[in-house]
């Protein structure tokens, strides 16, 4: 067990267990997997993603990119989860990824030996030949091999939930810059959100063994935290991390609410995805440790400095019994120290400085030293170093690295920013101004002391509070460390040997020394051909030395050469969580009619019509199949008399003294002409001529109107509406109101239709009060409402509105009457039948590319007004025998299948898109007629009457149709039945 | 991205749907030919800066506005009501 | 014509009401008279005279008491007689009923607007929303009406509408109150 004795932010008094492949491991509360593992001295965690070479965890941190692992059993195993950042909890399951058939023996292990085949851009240059073989043998290998984790493969269970926050000051990550940020942004009375990915706040402090304010740095965090979470105005989010930054100060969080306990309760949400809206923020979200690059440093025990501090101090676990420490800055010292403080051998302190004074201790210090070769191929037991006295062999079993800190600069670069090298601390800081009113402090913006990270969270909240308006707190700075930082940039060593750089997509030096020689030379050239830095970790510990290397390469400074950017999320983020509550009905909201209860009674079928539930067929007695409802439902309509419920349609209110000219406006034909008491068909056009929407439009006095839309456009038609009276004729006085919602509304069609009504009206509805295209006030067992004589089956019909309360009472009263005459309730199915049999239309000819002239309409564009769309309209191109008009089609052989979607060709003709003559938009089987019927568009229809033409249904490839063109309508062509 | 709508304040760019150039504003007198309208329907500046649009705040107070914003920066320079707008 | 009654159904009328988990409380109150008004050009100070003088009722932007803004240019009046409402304006509105085509229900608690936030986009911090302050905005993507109450919210959403509202919030309050549970 390499278990220190004491210390640690773990809780030594309780015992957890979790497995690893297979195995059971003790841990503590407090413990990640990876910490966990190395306790329990398990080094090998995963294998590496091309060579599928033995990994460990190379840090202690989000970014790492070797012990990726599966965690979860059957459906909640979620892939490629970071053992550096997994809290371990009591029965967790790990296991590790991308090996076969085990993590010790693992037989792809055979690519490392075919490595000088796989270098950068293999891809581009292999697997062409035989042509053949791509299908059948290359592509099924290389998806197997590819990717680390898998899926489950089954439906994700857990609930995920979205969210919205607000503040005045966003603090991004907890340690002594964001906490102190906070402390004076929540003492001064803002709306504080502090949020951190970790489960405990204080960042570094927690890794480290210096002191603030006399006291563990640790220590001084918890205070902190105490003192926060005690300001009812700060709000601390743990456990989140802030994934992106967006415009005008709108921040992504992912929140992991559950992920750290096994099972959380019923209807608990695994992850929160949150949308944090932030008038100031600050990025404390410190600096990510980088690598030196030398030969075969990739073996298990092989780690960044500051991650080797954080298991000593932070976990009580010491990495190994032996470690050496390379470095090229002072603070790779301080591993050193901890390292032996902590009872753990370090035979040597390497830097590469060969001008600095390495301090002195139990090790052999080698001042202008660099490993070149390492052994140990389940985890490291050796290195060799080169010293300016000649070559030195260690034996190690850990070796702590650290080539300099990257200031964590990303969420800065999510607005297109791109940082600016500082040549002092040798990386990257983020750009002035690079996402407007976020202000980047501490270390991630290059400030690596305690003592400056607490100066500068400070001053950067009262940077904020003050543009913000709140005067600022004086609230004290405690004392801390203020070492200098010294580095002397280097970035690989020049020895024999494969050197990584991107430890999770297996790029090294030599691969970027490739795709320079292959003139890949920008740095985003470089980093598509070699894939440096476009792994889950977004090359966080990989990046800069790729560019170090390029611009060497180059004959550059870093600072000429750029680097790439990066966008959100800043890690990875489950699917799920992106798009939580949006899964199965999540996904849209449902809207229902106030009959539909009624309807589920009467054993109808739903068909969504857009996000409306409505009834397209009724079973009744034995039915089975649809088409016998919908038969029965036809006849029923022509014979006797049927009931549906047609609430769905807009319904639009329009009043004013300006209300009839607006209508002109926006509907081809006249609306000013019509009467009250009159209701009239209308055709609303796009502005580029083609026909938008129908519907009818009633006049209920002068100034007075209400039209009605198709279900589908309603929503579209009424911010058109808005469009037209806000920003085109702002100087009409008119209001519109949508009143979809307040009127359930019914048709009631066929013979018997005016006496069923006759039995519920007070009024006097006979065809002379109440003719064909007019509408009344009725009152309907004492409630007010309006009938409307129109039709769209081309029966006898009405359409009777009451207010939607009684939407439910009055379908049951309808269908009630309707029955005891022989009648019933009749769905989307047969309504669709009736008014094809009529010609009538509905959006399958309304498809947006049609014109009222193609349509057969063009009497219905007044000449006499302007209206929207009008002059496109009567451009050149549609109007004459090239346009498609429409047409009915019957089957020549009566027997015959029409469908819709097939497309038109003439007789002898190839079915080819040079001889194409229109095709085929609604079409069923018509029980009036006893055979097929269909709608069309066919060219120059309207003057091919009687002519044949074959029906080609390209889709569905059951042969094709020939068809006769024929008039419409298909049934009572005189319109008599309407009329009475 | 956030817009702040005259009417209800700054709220989140989910409330509200875009339209297009601020342009449809101008529509031609209804003698004018097809050219105008042509040109009024399908011919459009794409500037790198500023470029006035037309957003509606569908989701809050249906209001229709016209929306000065940078395409390179997304910074939104103004809103105003689009039927306040001088033509 | 035979004698016959019709009985109006509440849009909440089949989802058993009041709901609550840990400290939220989701509940339908009474059912509202609703009417619309809109005001026509240059008649909106004389319109809001004459509802302040014959009902005591004020047409504020942003505001809920027996008007409710509810967009440019629109009010509805809440529980108010309709007839003397229409006498009062006098022509110089256009005004519908809207009493049916609205679901309303509140949700209070002290976790209220913890629920709220998994739902709605708005800032509904009390010292920025205190009660009687209303919005237009998103209510788990439907279009909705937000109001400040004692003690929690009132959200309206159109009527085909509530069966959808009403899952997404009792979702939201049965996540707020689970994590409540958790360990920290």
């Amino acid at each position: 067990m390499s278990r220190l004795p004491s210390d640690g932010l773990i809780d030594r008094e309780k015992i957890i267990r979790f497995s690893f492949d297979g195995k059971s491991y003790p841990a503590h509360p407090g413990d990640t997997l990876a910490s966990a593992l190395l306790a329990n001295d398990v080094r090998l965690m995963g294998r590496s993603f091309k060579y599928h070479r033995p990994r460990g965890a190379l840090t202690a941190g989000s970014e790492e990119p070797n012990a990726l692992m599966e965690v979860g059993r059957g459906a909640h195993r979620v892939p490629n989860t970071r053992a550096t950042v997994q809290e371990v909890f009591n029965g967790l399951e790990a296991r590790s990824q991308n090996r076969w058939p085990s993590l010790r023996y693992d037989a792809l292990s055979v690519n490392d030996l075919l490595a000088p085949f796989l270098g950068a851009g293999f891809y581009y240059k292999t697997f062409m030949w035989p042509k053949t073989f791509w299908e059948k043998l290359y592509e099924p290998i290389i998806r197997r091999a590819a990717g680390l984790g898998r899926l489950s493969g089954e439906a994700d269970p857990a609930i995920y939930d979205r969210a919205f926050a607000h503040c005045d000051i966003l603090v991004i990550g907890g340690g002594p810059a964001g906490l102190m940020a906070a402390l004076t942004a929540g003492e001064a009375g803002a709306r504080v959100i502090l949020a951190d990915e970790d489960f405990h706040l204080g960042g570094r402090l927690l890794s480290e063994r210096d002191s603030v304010d006399d006291m563990r740095g640790a220590d001084w965090a918890a205070e902190a935290a105490a003192r926060l979470g005690g300001m009812p105005n700060v709000r601390i989010m743990r456990r989140t991390t802030v994934t992106g930054a967006y415009d005008t100060g709108t921040f992504g969080a992912l929140e992991r609410v559950a992920d750290h306990i096994s099972g959380p309760p019923d209807g608990c949400a695994r992850q929160t995805f949150w949308r944090i809206t932030a008038r100031r923020a600050i990025l404390a979200g410190g600096a990510i440790e980088r690598p030196i690059a030398f030969p075969a440093n990739d073996r298990p025990g092989i780690m960044m400095a500051g991650a080797v501090r954080s298991y000593l101090n932070r976990f009580g676990v010491a990495p190994a019994k032996q470690m050496a420490v390379f470095t090229n800055n002072d603070d790779g010292w301080r591993t050193a120290h901890d390292l032996v403080d902590a009872g753990v051998e370090v035979p040597a302190l390497i830097d590469t400085r060969a001008d600095v004074t390495v301090p002195q201790g139990p090790w052999r210090g080698i001042a202008g030293g660099t490993v070149i070769a390492t052994r140990g191929r389940l985890g490291l037991n050796g290195i060799t170093v080169r010293t300016p006295s000649g070559e030195a062999r260690f034996r190690v079993g850990g070796l702590a690295v650290s080539g300099g800190w990257n200031p964590g600069v990303h969420l800065t670069c999510h607005l297109n920013g791109r940082p600016k090298w500082q040549s002092g601390i040798a990386a990257f800081v983020p750009a002035e101004g690079a996402v407007p009113g976020l202000s980047p402090t501490g270390a991630a913006n290059g400030i690596f002391s305690t003592h400056g990270a607490l100066v500068f969270g400070r001053s950067s909240a009262d940077a904020a509070l003050k543009t913000l308006g709140f005067s600022t707190s004086n609230i004290t700075l405690p004392d801390a460390e203020d070492a200098p930082y010294r580095i002397t940039p280097f970035w690989f060593v020049d020895a024999p040997g494969r050197a990584w750089l991107d430890f999770q997509n297996d790029v090294t030096v030599k691969d970027v020394k490739l795709a320079h020689q292959e003139n890949f030379r920008s740095v985003e050239h470089m980093k598509r051909y070699t894939t440096l830095g476009m792994a889950t970790d977004q090359g966080k510990t990989s990046n800069i030395g790729g560019l170090a290397i390029l611009a060497d390469l180059a004959g550059q400074t870093i600072a000429e050469t750029g680097t790439t950017t990066f966008r959100p999320p800043y890690s990875p983020v489950q699917i799920g969580a992106f798009g939580a509550r949006a899964e199965g009905k999540g996904f849209a909201p449902e809207r229902f009619t106030a009959s539909h209860a009624h309807a589920q009674e009467l054993n109808a079928t739903f068909v969504e019509a857009g996000l409306w539930h409505r009834a397209a067929w009724f079973a009744q007695g034995g039915e089975t199949n649809w088409r016998e409802s919908c038969d029965r439902e036809v006849a029923m309509v022509r014979s006797t008399v049927g009931i549906a419920d047609v609430s769905t349609l807009g319904k639009i209110d329009v009043q004013g003294p300006d209300a009839a000219a607006f209508l002109d406006h926006v509907y081809s034909n006249m609306i000013s002409n019509l009467r009250p008491g009159r209701v009239r068909y209308g055709l609303m056009l796009r502005e580029d001529g083609f026909v938008m929407d129908d519907g009818t439009a009633a006049r209920l006095s002068e100034t007075h109107f209400v039209i009605t839309t198709t279900t589908a456009a309603a929503g579209q038609v009424m911010s058109h509406l808005e469009f037209c009276a806000q920003c085109l004729w702002p100087e009409l006085d008119v209001a519109l109101v949508s009143v979809t919602e307040q009127w359930g509304q019914f048709a009631i069609a066929g013979p018997l239709s005016r006496d069923l009504l006759s039995e519920m009206i007070a009024e006097n509805i006979s065809d002379t009060e109440l003719p064909y295209m007019a509408h009344m006030p009725v009152t309907v067992a004492g409630i007010p409402g309006r009938l409307f004589r129109i039709s769209f089956s081309g029966e006898r019909a009405y359409e009777l509105a009451l207010p939607s309360g009684y939407g439910d009472a009055l379908s049951r009263a309808l269908v009630e009457r309707a029955e005891a005459m022989g009648g019933g309730a009749y769905g989307m199915e047969a309504l669709n039948v009736l008014r094809i049999e009529k010609g009538l239309l509905t959006h399958a000819e309304l498809h947006g590319r049609t014109t009222a002239d193609d349509l057969g309409l063009a009497r219905m564009v007044s000449p006499r007004k302007d209206c929207i769309g009008k002059v496109m309209s009567q451009r050149p191109g549609l109007h004459g025998p090239e346009r498609t008009q429409l047409v009915g089609l019957q089957p020549v052989d009566l027997a015959a299948e029409l469908t819709a979607g097939a497309h038109l060709v003439n007789p002898g003709e190839p079915a080819t898109r040079a001889h194409h003559q229109g095709y085929i938009t609604s079409a069923c089987y018509s029980p009036t007629l006893g055979h097929r019927i269909a709608l069309g568009f066919a060219k120059n229809g309207r003057a091919r009457l009687g002519e044949e033409i074959r029906a080609v249904d390209f889709m569905r490839q059951k042969g094709e149709t020939l068809c006769r063109i024929v008039p419409i309508p298909f049934v009572d062509p005189e319109g008599g039945k309407l009329r009475g | 991205m956030r817009l702040t709508c005259p009417h209800c304040g700054e709220r989140d760019a989910r409330e509200f749907t875009y339209l297009g150039s601020a342009k449809l504003l101008d529509r031609p007198a209804g003698d004018t030919g097809a050219e105008a309208f042509h040109e009024y329907l399908h011919i459009r500046e794409n500037p790198a800066g500023p470029n006035a649009e037309l957003w509606q705040h569908v989701m809050g107070c249906s209001a229709w506005l016209h929306v000065v914003r940078d395409t390179r920066t997304h910074v939104v320079e103004s809103v105003s009501l689009a039927s306040g707008v001088a033509r | 014509m035979a004698e016959f009654s019709l009985q109006a159904l509440d849009p909440l009328a089949s989802e058993s009401l009041p709901f609550s988990a840990g400290e939220a409380t989701l509940s339908a109150p009474p059912p509202e008279q609703l009417l619309s008004v809109q005001p026509f050009s240059g008649q909106e100070k004389a319109v809001t005279g004459a509802l302040k003088k014959t009902l005591d009722t004020s047409l504020e932007p942003h505001k809920a008491g027996s008007a409710l803004w509810m967009g440019q240019g629109i009010w509805f009046l809440v529980n108010v007689d309709t007839k003397r409402a229409a006498r009062a304006i006098d022509q110089r509105a256009a005004i519908t009923d809207q009493s049916d085509a609205w679901a309303t229900f509140d949700l209070t608690g002290a976790d209220a607007a913890a629920v709220m936030a998994r739902l709605c986009p708005l800032d509904l911090d009390a010292e920025i929303f205190p009660p009687s302050a209303t919005a237009r905005s998103e209510f788990a993507h439907m279009m909705a009406s937000i109001t400040a109450i004692e003690g929690g919210f009132r959200v309206r959403v159109m009527r085909s509408f509530a069966k959808t509202a009403l899952h997404h919030t009792r979702d939201a309050i049965r996540s707020v109150a689970a994590q409540r549970s958790l360990p920290k």
